[in-house]
């Protein structure tokens, strides 16, 4: 093995040149495979850093029919913990923001409030002070006590090592720090990082939001820790029987709810089920790429074996079993596979931390750090050592089909590859154009879908808007307070130069922000079985529709007069009108949501709310003054110009009617709705520069044959010359036969393309999977890129003095 | 130094290539038997058969019909791992164009056969000193083949061949590439070899060299037509017939 390894280390020297490319080739191929990777680990396999033991910890998330909801409700949750034999605990969090003030100056940061045992049952220690004890979750309003993140810690309090013990307001409401902790703990949301966290029993003063003693009312991202030797579907069985049991005993508020127990890599919250059809085909093109790295270098390596005939001859005359060439071979090809996979890594290390660019402006405290770890080197020196087999296993066979008695005679002057051998180097190339065209099919389709994406009605005006949010609900306003609040806002903003039109609304579409949905009980609509009747919704202010430019198709908008003292107002839009009052006209029609009776007084178009790619669903809007419940409203902004203009004015008038009012996340809605176009944005721009790194290696693969066939033919192409053949003939034998071998690999690609490219469905808007312009331009590029590649090896068999030719042999 | 005992038997020996539906016979009825420590050469012209003769007898490759009996063994079909592992113990080549590896130093290349024998490195290492001593080429060890001359580079090829010791070394044209000096030294290498009891059977079309062995074989259109006991430089006495 030793000699097999110092032979292999001379010959990778000698051959710098095939060396060279051979190793810049691998790079490319296994950095992206070990980049995709570190993705996948940070943000899939590995979510949240910090937490002890994460193999064990589960998602619980309440399910109604075939709907996920993301959330649990407290009560629930605390029933779910009693099952002892299965859960080690059970931790409940929701994330806010929240208005620290220091030396006077209002500071906004973002933290989870959490239940007592959050930090025990994840298994963080604190670098300062300790975490909350049990009985800090007790008693509402009881427990003014929260711990800072260390980044807060360093930001905020300038490291200050007597941090502990120091009383601070947060949301005008006065905390104790009791800790810090260590930079690397997150919190429990995939994909954020927080300042501070509070316990539950201070959801009032941190959060002004959800209920801690209504089982209807979920709103706690909850997880748990498997107790050791309970499996997954285990936890399962025993939860959805307690799910069976609480329907029974609460059959109002648990009524077909049930829970599902979930790895973390499938959380329906945090980043994961953003990123995870991303990173499914990300991985899949990044391993198709190393693929076509590998036919690449097997090619080039076949090309080699040919004038490595002789030496292996001679190996195999002193004695050399098959095994022992073919080690020899694979040593070769493995430690140039683990050259590569060494430049991979460099190029991960660097190319991991590209995906920052991908996320969007936005007011989440976002934080995709990815760490190269232990998992992802293992993976790379894995990918590493199968590529290498795969790429240098077909020379290595090939060395044991030689004739030794011609081989070892001829001595060496002149090699002849067999019929074997070429037939394998062109199905390789052949394979190589396939999977380019399948990789670039994929490319063009989501780059089409982006584009189409850019340019779709999304319901709303974008353009010249800013949005920003307000929360007054924690600075002591109360219902009536808190709305005279809103309308001063509203007249003073209207009044600022360059402003057209403004409006309040407590959701906003299409950012990160999932939103909320209610059950509807309409009047005459009979719920089918099983069907869920929750709708989504936005509480807004009269002028919303005008301002975000969504068109009302009939009826009438929210005015003042929509308060307290009158009926219950809603409007609606077309598909719930169409889904409840189907054939009939839904205006003055009423339905009942938990806060009472609405009649329907409008009916608005439909938009996009969540994705770009979703189908049309019911949405229904409130009017602001009979009801928000946890008083906290955004602003939204049409401006006459630059919306980044007014910015600042709009935060000196709010301060100017409160100045402990601050604002937050103020920022253009071109930017927020960005959120929508992620995954499109960052599926297409990846897939294009894999499938470029296919095309040119595709390039390179057809274009290394065809002179590997010239070089082989220039005494056929000498007596060819001899006999009268003219240089367009030569020409046309040479492209013909390269393009031969495109052409069947061309096939099969959009063969290929049609068998897969429905996997991309997700990410293509307004795009068939299969649509024949995309298909036709691909195939057509990849033809012309071939037909290049042949053309200059082609030219130099023109070049061919049919003299030395015919005595070369 | 013939002692009788057969290491080498061919019966009936055939050799058939098939190229594009054509049959080519390279070998017919072939018989033959090479004692231990016995120095044969095999002659006759371009095309009749030499080359193929001692591809069969060193296992590179496989008769078409009849019998191969190497050191008292049958090796007439055995499989290609088997025939590897031979070749490896049995038989030393020594090549026209010498066949030495480029990218391996002098001793490198002495040494390959005694890796794939799994010897340890010390005795490879001694083994491969003696054989170079023998040579003449201990001091070139360090060398690639491309620093050396052409007889120096079938040398280091003997050597090779002997590093093993092998039951057989053969030889297919050994001066082919060399001039005539050269050439002389290099038979005067096998010559002493011989002396010491190597069996050594010798492809070559020359006359002179010919002669260096004790026994003749005379090839013509894949047949033996005629076998002769040297029994000096120049002198040849017709044994038999064919």
């Amino acid at each position: 093995m030793t000699t097999d390894l110092r032979y292999a280390v001379r010959m990778l020297v000698k051959h710098r040149g095939f060396t060279a490319v051979a190793v810049l080739s691998l790079a490319l191929g296994i950095g992206a495979n070990a980049t995709v990777f570190c993705w996948i680990q940070n943000v899939l396999l590995r979510p949240l850093p910090g937490v002890a033991n994460p193999d064990r910890l589960v998602v619980l998330a309440s399910t109604h029919g075939s709907m996920t909801m993301d959330t649990v409700s407290l009560p629930d949750l605390e029933d779910y913990a009693q099952l002892t034999n299965t859960f080690s605990g059970v931790i409940g969090s929701q994330i806010t923001p929240a208005c620290l003030t220091l030396d006077g100056e209002l500071q906004w940061v973002f933290g989870q409030i959490v239940t007592a045992n959050f930090f025990d049952l994840l298994g963080v220690k604190p670098i300062l002070g300790r975490t909350f004890v049990r009985e800090e979750g007790q008693k509402p309003g009881g427990n003014p006590v929260m711990v800072l993140s260390e980044g807060c810690w360093r930001r905020s309090f300038g490291a200050d090592p007597g941090i502990v013990g120091r009383t601070v307001a947060l949301n005008r409401h006065s905390f104790t720090i009791i800790g810090v902790l260590p930079s690397v703990s997150r919190g429990t949301m995939s994909g954020l990082t927080f300042d501070f966290w509070a316990p539950l029993s201070m959801h009032e003063e941190v959060a002004n939001f959800g209920s801690l003693t209504q089982r209807g009312d979920r709103w706690l991202h909850t997880q748990a820790r498997l107790r050791p030797g309970v499996r997954r579907a285990q936890a399962q069985a025993a939860v959805t029987v307690l799910g069976a049991q609480l329907e029974d005993t609460y059959p109002d508020s648990n009524r077909e709810m049930r829970a599902v127990v979930l790895p973390l890599w499938k959380s329906p919250y945090g980043v994961q089920p953003l990123m995870l059809p991303v990173l499914q085909i990300l991985l899949a093109v990044s391993l198709g790429v190393l693929l076509i790295v590998s036919a690449n270098i097997a090619n080039l390596l076949l090309a080699k074996s040919v004038t490595r005939q002789k030496e292996i001859a001679i190996r195999s005359a002193m004695g050399a079993r098959f095994t022992h060439l073919v080690r020899q071979l694979l040593t070769e090809s493995v430690l140039l596979a683990l050259l590569g996979g060494a430049m991979g890594v460099i190029v991960a290390f660097w190319a991991t931390h590209l995906f920052a660019a991908f996320v969007p402006n936005t007011h989440l405290p976002i934080a995709l750090t990815f760490v190269m770890d232990r998992e992802t080197l293992v993976y790379t020196v894995i990918v590493s050592l199968v590529t290498g087999l795969v790429f240098g296993l077909a020379p290595a066979i090939q060395s044991g089909r030689m004739n030794l008695n011609t081989t070892l005679r001829e001595g060496g002057r002149t090699s002849h590859a067999g019929s074997v051998h070429h037939r394998l180097r062109g199905g390789l190339v052949v394979a190589e154009i396939a999977l380019a065209l399948v990789l670039l099919v994929g490319a063009g389709l989501c780059i089409k879908g982006f584009d189409r994406a850019r340019r779709t009605n999304i319901g709303i005006d974008p353009r010249n808007m800013l949005i920003a949010g307000l929360r007054i609900g924690m600075n002591g306003y109360t219902e009536e307070t808190g709305m005279a609040f809103y309308r001063q806002i509203r007249e003073r903003l209207e009044a600022v130069p360059g402003v057209g039109s403004v409006a309040l609304a407590s959701w906003f579409p299409l950012g990160f922000e999932g939103g909320s949905s209610l059950g509807v009980d309409v009047e005459g609509y009979s719920r089918r079985p099983n069907e869920d009747l929750g709708v989504p919704y936005s509480i807004i202010s009269p002028g919303y529709f005008e301002t975000m430019g969504i068109p009302l198709l009939d009826g009438r908008d929210f005015s003042e007069r929509d308060d307290a003292n009158s009926a219950g107002a809603a409007i609606i839009n077309e598909t719930m009108a169409n889904r409840f009052w189907q054939g009939q006209n839904p205006i003055g029609r009423k339905f009942k949501i938990w806060r009472g009776e609405k009649t329907v007084v409008g009916i608005a178009k439909n938009g996009k709310y969540r994705s770009l790619n979703e189908l049309p669903k019911p949405f229904f809007y409130l009017p602001y003054q009979q009801g928000v419940w946890d008083l906290n409203l955004g602003i939204a902004i049409r401006a006459t110009g630059d919306p980044a203009s007014i910015a600042s004015a709009v935060r000196r008038d709010i301060h100017a009617l409160d100045p402990g009012v601050a604002v937050w996340a103020s920022l253009p809605m071109i930017d927020f709705i960005q959120a929508a176009f992620f995954a499109q944005r960052v599926a297409s721009i990846l897939l294009l520069v894999l499938g470029a790194i296919s095309l040119i290696l595709a390039a390179i693969g057809i274009y290394g044959v065809m002179a590997y066939v010239v070089s082989q033919r220039t005494h056929e192409l000498g007596i060819r010359m001899a006999l009268g053949a003219q240089s367009s003939d030569i020409r046309r034998l040479v492209v013909g036969h390269g393009m031969t071998l495109a052409v069947i690999g061309v096939t099969i690609g959009l063969a290929g393309s049609l068998a897969l490219t429905h996997f991309l469905t997700g990410f293509l808007f307004g795009v068939s999977p299969f649509d024949p312009a995309t298909f036709l331009s691909v195939a057509l590029v990849l033809a012309g890129v071939a037909f290049l590649a042949c053309y200059i090896p082609a030219r130099r068999a023109t070049k061919v003095d049919p003299l030395v030719a015919l005595r070369c042999e | 130094m013939n002692n009788g005992d057969t290491l080498i038997k061919l019966e009936a020996i055939k050799k058939v290539f098939l190229t594009d539906e054509v049959e080519t016979h390279a070998l017919s009825e072939i018989h033959l038997e090479i004692a231990r420590g016995e120095y044969v050469s095999i002659a006759g012209p371009s095309g009749c058969g030499k080359s193929t003769l001692l591809s069969i007898l060193g296992l590179l490759d496989s008769p078409t019909e009849g019998v191969y009996t190497l050191n008292g063994q049958s090796v007439s079909n055995i499989g290609p791992s088997e025939r590897a592992r031979i070749r490896n113990r049995e038989v030393g080549f020594i090549f026209q164009s010498f066949n030495l590896i480029g990218d391996l130093t002098v001793f490198e290349n002495v040494e390959l056969p005694l890796t794939y024998r799994g010897m340890d490195g010390a005795e490879r290492k001694q083994r491969v000193s003696e054989a170079l001593e023998k040579v003449g080429m201990a001091h070139r060890m360090k060398h690639y083949p491309s620093q050396l001359s052409g007889g120096q580079q079938q040398r280091v090829a003997v050597a090779r061949a002997l590093g093993g010791k092998p039951s057989i070394l053969l030889a297919d044209e050994p001066t082919g590439n060399l001039d005539s000096k050269n050439g002389d030294a290099v038979m005067d290498l096998l010559r002493g070899l011989h002396q010491e009891g190597a069996t050594i059977c010798m492809v070559t079309h020359d006359p002179r060299f010919a002669r260096y062995a004790e026994r003749s074989v005379h090839l013509f259109d894949g047949r033996v037509v005629e076998e002769n006991i040297e029994e000096g430089m120049g002198d040849t006495t017709q044994l038999h017939g064919s």
